[in-house]
């Protein structure tokens, strides 16, 4: 299913003038933020069609609803292996809006309706584009 | 602040009963059970008789998945002066300790347990989800086995092991425990769209027709699951695009392909009905299928 994902989103990513250009994930084990196998397959795979491609990584055990600092980390694609990057605040367009947004949407619980493609696939009216979350977003911004 | 009876106008027989209902579904929607369950306890206890015990079980396990401990630990003080001998609240008792992180304790008190009732299952599958939560794989997978020689009739069981397989990429074991489900449940359409899943996945050309006659099973015992629908689709359309393949089979695989494709648009148009932002996925999913169609020919 994860190719079926990858198929339809990147199709209609050319339709909508998009590109994938990584991959981001949370890890179920807390403790350990690492990207496994599902994750370097998965970004290597995008790597092929943007050059650029990296891996995000949650770090779950620092998530918070005030974390004023960067609880990301981003693993770039450098001689076939991927390299965990040096995470300042630069890397980031506006860390510290993006943090007063997520946490808005934390505390008016909008992951209640938050569409992914296994929703998706349970009931296909189900929009894994996420309209109106997207449209909170810009409201908040 | 504004209780939800008040908010919602609703009494607390409707509050009680969609608890029932999430029990009966087995719904981990925690959030709202606590937010439900915390209200009917405080307010409405002597109304609900003797499905207070069961309310508080319920309440207890979602406060935990909350991070609400004071109200977990409530709720299990009430069910453990009710039934103070019980194995089922002991059973309680290790499950907040395991969500505090205190596995060692939650360990010994399960073992406890076991010593006075060797065949209690609850808690060698509590001891096995902490090894879980550990992230000890392979003791998890170890211990599944063995619980798995004296319960051969566990579904639950069985499809954890299958899960725990497929983390560890040890397709050929997870292929096994889904077989397993699909002979005790042959009507089950998950199971064996499951078991297509991982066919596919192992790759191959035996697989590939594996993985797509089993897809196709799904579909004829549920032909509204998606995930088979697709899965028939990528795989004949893999069949039929190898080189390895005869003419015969190239041609009734573009066939099976071209049939599912057919289906999968119309499901998406008959989602998309009425929904003018959907017709952005109608539109993706045809284009999708045309240029997989490319590679085939």
């Amino acid at each position: 299913m994860l190719e079926v994902a990858l198929t339809l989103i990147d199709t209609w990513c050319k339709e909508n003038n998009y590109i994938i250009v990584g991959y981001y994930q949370a890890n179920e084990q807390t403790q350990d933020p690492r990207p496994n196998q599902v994750a370097q397959k998965v970004a290597a795979r995008i790597s092929e069609n943007f050059n650029d491609a990296v891996i995000v990584m949650v770090d779950s055990s620092r998530l918070t609803m005030s974390c004023f600092e960067p609880i990301l980390f981003i693993y770039d694609y450098i001689e076939n292996k991927w390299k965990k990057r040096e995470v300042t605040m630069d890397a980031f367009e506006d860390w510290s809006e993006a943090q007063k947004i997520t946490s808005a949407l934390l505390v008016g619980r909008s992951y209640e309706n938050l569409i992914d493609f296994d929703n998706h696939l349970d009931d296909l009216r189900n929009d894994w584009t996420n309209p109106a979350i997207n449209k909170c977003v810009l409201d908040l911004c | 602040m504004a209780s939800l009876s008040e908010m919602y106008d609703v009494g607390w027989e409707e509050m009680r009963d969609k608890l029932r209902k999430w029990r009966e579904e087995n719904c981990r929607n925690s959030e709202q059970i606590v937010d439900v369950g915390e209200e009917l306890i405080s307010e409405h206890a002597s109304k609900l008789g003797d499905d207070i015990w069961i309310i508080y079980e319920q309440v207890m396990i979602a406060a935990l998945d909350c991070s609400r401990d004071d109200l977990a630990l409530t709720c299990l003080q009430e069910l453990r002066k009710q039934f103070p001998d019980s194995h089922r609240v002991k059973r309680l008792t290790g499950i907040r300790l395991e969500a505090l992180e205190r596995y060692d304790e939650a360990n010994k008190h399960y073992d406890a347990i076991l010593q006075e009732d060797p065949t209690n299952t609850a808690a060698r599958k509590r001891k096995i989800s902490i090894l879980r939560a550990l992230g000890k794989n392979t003791e998890a997978i170890r211990e599944l086995n063995e619980y798995l020689e004296q319960f051969v009739g566990d579904q639950e069981a069985w499809h954890e092991l299958s899960e725990l397989y497929i983390n560890e990429h040890d397709y050929g074991k997870a292929a096994f425990c889904l077989e397993e489900l699909m002979m005790t449940n042959p009507h089950n359409h998950l199971y064996c769209e499951q078991y297509a899943e991982v066919k596919y996945t192992q790759g191959g050309m035996e697989n590939l027709e594996l993985a797509r006659k089993y897809f196709a099973q799904a579909l004829r015992l549920n032909n509204r699951n998606m995930r088979a629908l697709f899965g028939l689709y990528m795989s004949a359309s893999h069949i039929g695009a190898s080189p390895k393949v005869s003419a015969k089979v190239k041609k009734d695989n573009i066939k099976y392909a071209a049939w599912a494709a057919a289906q999968i648009n119309r499901a998406y148009k008959l989602a998309g009905r009425g929904n003018k932002d959907n017709k952005c996925s109608t539109k993706a999913v045809e284009e999708m299928l045309e240029s997989m169609q490319i590679t085939m020919s």
